[in-house]
């Protein structure tokens, strides 16, 4: 929380993002079970998992290269990117997909009608489907977040660069009369990660700790080439 | 109830109707009792606890709120308004985990909420567990206690320093049985030895790698789950980025490709079995190349051969020259040491690499390694024994332990002794048990634990915040009801005789840690080398992976359902197989492997790795499927912990447990093989 | 695309999913409890509802609420006594929700920020000085929302509400 508090709240409009610094990340998929616990995210089973059908928003690729002993492996924490020019939301017949002003890529729950040619689109494979109703076996139930809905099978999910807590942290601002610091939101999975390599932010504040990152030399964005402007700058392993 | 299948929902439960506790039906029918906690509906309190899932000892931020379940009070089961426990992060006032968490920490929700937790004590009924009740279940322990010979109780607890551990080995000194001993692999007993004979210290070396600029580390996976993951991915973010001009550079040497290895700059791979010639190979570069050495170390690193080790390993020895000219070169250059994966030497291994500190100067020097800070005396002494034989034991208390799995070897105290368990959840020790007397959960339950590595004195503890779900009750309830049904009382240890109000409050003590005196290195004996044998070519190690651990956390679904880091596996674990002996043997991925050693043998489906070490298979802990101890009868020669190799031979097979992949590399093809049994 | 449109509000009109509010009638509850009574004893909304200014949930008391008054006061009176008798039995009286949404909506209706904004209790909730029993007084549907937040400046991010 902010310790000097502005004289008066400027209701400026964020844009957010996020750098993840690949130097510093190890793996350990601490950001992906946060993402679980956080986002009220089903599990599927072995026979589901078996199908394809197990749900990660926010997934940790690997990809090995060269050949014994000279094997390497390149590893990154992919969610959602909110792309400014995203392929999944025109496609959505319904407008169940759309970019709000701070930059988010809203999926709405309740105007799904699951056609799935979004996640289709999508060249990071992000999103994922709810094939089948998801029941979380008694008391697993009560873990659930009251800030995330519960979403039924026919309804398309994804990151959300967790909504809820961005909406929480705006209105407390609000309620403390001052703008929203950088710092007071953090999404699940930078808020876990124990080497500190996930980072989000406001974009928009080119004294961010996300938009240090961005600007960082080694700063890049995932299939950049696609043309997606993807909102999620991967710091690559230094040499 | 099926002990292969976990996540089978309750219709395959058996005893109490395990129905819906929070579904629709049942809020029709039963009254919704006035709330139990003074938390309203929709708000949410911060509470401090510690984790419990290993004994790194985090200390934890727990977000609580009120939620509406079905609990038994009483023998009675209504709707009630409870505290619920919605998500556990790190608390950032605990210098261990700064805030952070570790995937294990955080799904420890999902042992408290499990499904198929107990609600009851449970007694043997032929195959199954029948449901019992407390009075009965305590008699029977009162009866069986008159009748046995204290010298005959065994105890196998879980690892590390804490409130828990003090209150059972009062119970046990009261009953004048022998202390508690812990199995399996989370204890660290080679690296705590390996400390002592080196460096006289007691406890594990603390690592300042975050104010180092170039590490060695041998052995030891310290970002995969070794003795504090989230302080060392902390101190490893740092290390590699949070300084101005300094980025760490990391070389890690290990029979497998591991978390630390594949974080690191360069990984070396080892032999199973080569950590102890590696150490001794770098510390005669070192010696060589003219870091300072006593006479004894340099006599005894005179031993060390680079070549034959880089040859054995398959990697170019300039590659090992460079590593220690970078360590020369470097101004706080420090080396970790560590046996993720025990073999029959790992002592010798760790003190000898622990001590390449001492020839780069880097004990007790910033960035260096740093002696532990010492428990209190009342804590210190509650330290489970590493390995005691318990095979003439007639009755056997197991808590936080899956004795069953991590040492199929003991099994046969199950046919002998009266086995009691106080584990939460059904595991393979629980099935074979005569009783359980379910505690309550961690997170239900009052606690405090001296972490096992952490920057200086700590104790992180706190009250408990929830009432407990079932008719379960506090461990140290039951050995005070158990010690005063045979007059043998004793007093239990209270929270707060450890920790003040405010401390408890805050989620524990810390202290700065205090200047640690020189230390030189005494070298351990070097052990007698084993006998290689052909008939069981190849070399199989079992490991800690980062999301199961020692296999403890398996019925955390989550966990199981997070794609495994190395084979992308979820709910199983594949044996991974280095290209070359995978085409030998005719095998592709997802077909089954039988496994065969001395010991025994098992069934898994083959991952092929590119990463894997030629000629060394690998097999992580905590599946449903059988325990890759079977395959294992070594043991580590100064401690007398279980070796975490074995030599085996591989055949191609039928059956076998399922092999269910995320994704593979390339993201389009996903391998799943279900298997017809569970090995 | 049109008519596309055109089948799934036909759809949804005859499940009543997206358009219809929670309840449309006024729910029958255990006790006969009467704001009226209550507002003219000088208790207001927040006496009660005691989160509404500060969370998501507004709040429907415990028992152990009404009992702080109702150990001492109006004993006699039929219903009352009825809430005596739930509170020594240390159960909750089995209040039926008025509003509410349903889960299909995935509406995340946090009260402080209506608050805080000066909306006042009874432009959704209607004039609870005049009622005894609790009606649904006040029709809310997504257009409600709507209205209010346009007249008002207030966010029409979908993600506002639905998340």
């Amino acid at each position: 929380m902010a310790e000097e508090t502005n004289t008066q709240p400027t209701n400026k409009t964020h844009k957010w993002g996020m750098a993840i610094d690949l130097d510093r990340c190890t793996g350990c998929e601490a950001c992906v079970v946060a993402c679980h616990a956080e986002n009220n995210i089903p599990t599927a089973g072995p026979e589901q998992s078996a199908m394809g059908r197990a749900k990660h928003w926010l997934t940790v690729d690997r990809y090995y290269e060269g050949e014994f002993p000279d094997i390497q492996v390149k590893y990154r924490p992919v969610m959602c990117q909110h792309c400014e020019e995203a392929p999944c939301e025109p496609v959505c017949p319904v407008y169940a997909t759309y970019h709000n002003e701070e930059g988010l890529n809203v999926q709405v729950y309740n105007r799904c009608v699951g056609t799935r040619y979004c996640a289709n689109n999508c060249p990071y494979t992000v999103r994922h489907f709810n094939w089948f109703e998801a029941e979380w076996e008694a008391p697993l139930d009560m873990q659930l977040n009251p800030d995330v809905s519960v979403r039924e099978a026919g309804v398309m999910e994804k990151c959300s660069f967790c909504i809820q807590r961005i909406h929480r942290g705006k209105i407390t601002a609000k309620e403390e009369e001052r703008d929203v610091q950088d710092g007071d939101i953090q999404t699940a999975c930078a808020q876990s990660c124990p080497a500190e390599a996930m980072v989000f932010g406001d974009l928009s504040d080119p004294d961010s700790k996300v938009s240090r990152m961005a600007g960082n030399g080694r700063a890049g964005l995932l299939l950049e080439e696609v043309g997606t402007k993807p909102k999620v700058f991967y710091l690559e392993r230094a040499k | 109830m099926d002990r292969r299948n976990f996540f089978k929902t309750a219709a395959t439960a058996s005893g109490a109707a395990l129905s819906g506790a929070c579904s629709d039906q049942a809020a029709e029918l039963l009254p919704l009792l006035v709330p139990e906690t003074d938390i309203p509906l929709g708000v949410d309190e911060i509470r401090p606890s510690v984790c419990r899932e290993c004994s790194a000892g985090c200390g934890t931020r727990v977000r609580v709120m009120a939620a509406e379940c079905q609990v038994q009070r009483d023998g009675e089961t209504y709707r009630q308004h409870v505290a619920a426990i919605k998500k556990i992060e790190g608390n950032p006032a605990d210098p261990v985990s700064g805030g952070r968490l570790c995937a294990r920490g955080q799904a420890a929700v999902q042992r408290l909420y499990h499904p198929m937790r107990f609600r009851n004590p449970k007694r043997r009924d032929g195959e199954s567990l029948a449901d019992g009740t407390w009075e009965e279940a305590l008699d029977q322990v009162a009866q069986k206690l008159r009748e046995v010979d204290p010298a005959k109780i065994a105890f196998i607890s879980k690892p590390g320093v804490s409130l828990r551990a003090l209150n059972i080995s009062r119970f046990l000194q009261a009953l004048g049985a022998p202390p508690a001993t812990t199995a399996g692999v989370a204890d660290f007993a080679v690296e705590r030895e390996a400390a002592k004979q080196v460096f006289g210290w007691n406890g594990l070396p603390v690592y300042d790698l975050h104010k180092a600029d170039y590490v060695l580390s041998i052995g030891a996976d310290f970002l995969g789950g070794w003795a504090s993951p989230v302080l060392y991915a902390r101190r490893f973010g740092h290390f590699r980025q949070g300084r101005e001009t300094v980025r760490g550079m990391l070389v890690h040497a290990e029979s497998r490709f591991s978390q630390t290895a594949w974080s690191a700059d360069r990984w070396l791979p080892l032999r199973p079995g080569l950590e102890l010639d590696f150490a001794l190979a770098v510390g005669r570069l070192l010696i060589d190349r003219g870091a300072p050495a006593t006479s004894a170390l340099a006599e005894r690193f005179s031993t060390g051969n680079p070549q034959a080790v880089a040859t054995s390993c398959g990697f170019p020895v300039e590659r090992l020259e460079t590593t220690v000219d970078s360590l020369l070169a470097s101004r706080t250059p420090l080396v970790i040491a560590g046996a993720s994966i025990v073999n029959a030497a790992s002592t010798t291994a760790v003190g000898t690499a622990l001590a390449l500190n001492e020839l780069l100067g880097a004990v007790g020097r910033e960035g260096g390694v740093f002696p532990p800070a010492a428990p209190p005396e009342t804590l210190a002494s509650s330290r489970p024994e590493t390995r005691r034989d318990i095979a003439d034991a007639e009755l056997l208390f197991v808590d936080g332990v899956d004795f069953s799995y991590l040492s199929p070897a003991e099994r046969d105290v199950f046919e002998k002794a009266f086995v009691v368990s106080f584990h939460t959840t059904p595991d393979h020790t629980t099935f074979g048990a005569d009783l359980v007397l379910p505690a309550h959960d961690a997170l239900e339950s009052a606690d405090a634990v001296w972490p096992e590595a952490a920057p200086g004195p700590a104790l992180a503890g706190a009250d408990a915040f929830v009432k407990p779900l079932y008719d379960t009750r506090a461990l140290e309830e039951t050995l005070g009801a158990i010690a005063d049904s045979i007059e043998k009382p004793f007093e239990a240890a209270k929270l707060s005789d450890l920790l003040s109000r405010t401390e408890r409050r805050a989620g524990g003590r810390w202290a700065e840690r205090e200047s640690a005196s020189p230390a030189s290195a005494t070298l351990p004996a070097a052990p007698a080398t084993a006998a290689d044998t052909n008939d069981f070519p190849f070399v199989f190690q079992t490991y800690a992976s980062p999301l199961l651990g020692d296999g403890s956390a398996a019925e955390l679904w989550w966990l199981q359902e997070a794609p495994d880091q190395t084979s992308s596996s979820m709910w199983s674990q594949p044996l991974e197989i280095d290209p070359r002996t995978a085409r030998d043997l005719d095998l592709a991925n997802g077909d089954a492997v039988r496994v065969v050693s001395s010991a025994g043998e098992l069934l898994a489906p083959a991952y092929v790795n590119p990463a894997a070490v030629p000629g060394v298979v690998s097999l992580a802990l905590g599946g449903r499927a059988k325990s890759p101890f079977a395959l294992i009868d070594d043991r580590e020669s100064a401690t007398g912990v279980t070796a975490m190799t074995a030599r085996v031979r591989l055949e191609k097979a039928e059956g076998g447990p399922d092999f269910i992949q995320y994704s593979t590399v390339d993201r389009e093809h996903r391998l799943v093989r279900i298997g017809e049994s569970h090995g | 695309m049109l008519v596309r449109f055109a089948f799934i509000a036909a759809l949804a009109s005859a499940f009543g999913f997206f358009l219809a509010p929670f309840e449309q009638e006024t729910p029958e509850q255990p006790i006969a409890y009467s704001h009226q009574v209550h507002i003219e004893q000088g208790l207001d909304c927040a006496t009660c509802h005691t989160t509404a200014a500060t969370h998501d949930q507004a709040q429907i008391p415990s028992v152990s609420k009404c009992m702080l008054c109702h150990a001492a006061i109006a004993t006699e009176h039929p219903e009352v006594q009825k809430l005596a008798a739930y509170a020594e039995r240390g159960v909750e009286p089995p209040w039926e929700r008025v509003y509410g949404f349903t889960q299909a909506a995935h509406v995340i209706f946090r009260h402080a920020s209506h608050i805080n904004a000066g909306v006042e209790c009874e432009t959704c909730h209607g004039d609870l000085s005049q009622m005894t029993v609790a009606e649904p007084a006040v029709h809310h549907d997504m257009g409600t929302c709507l209205n209010c937040h346009r007249e008002s400046g207030a966010s029409e991010d979908c993600a506002a509400c639905h998340n």
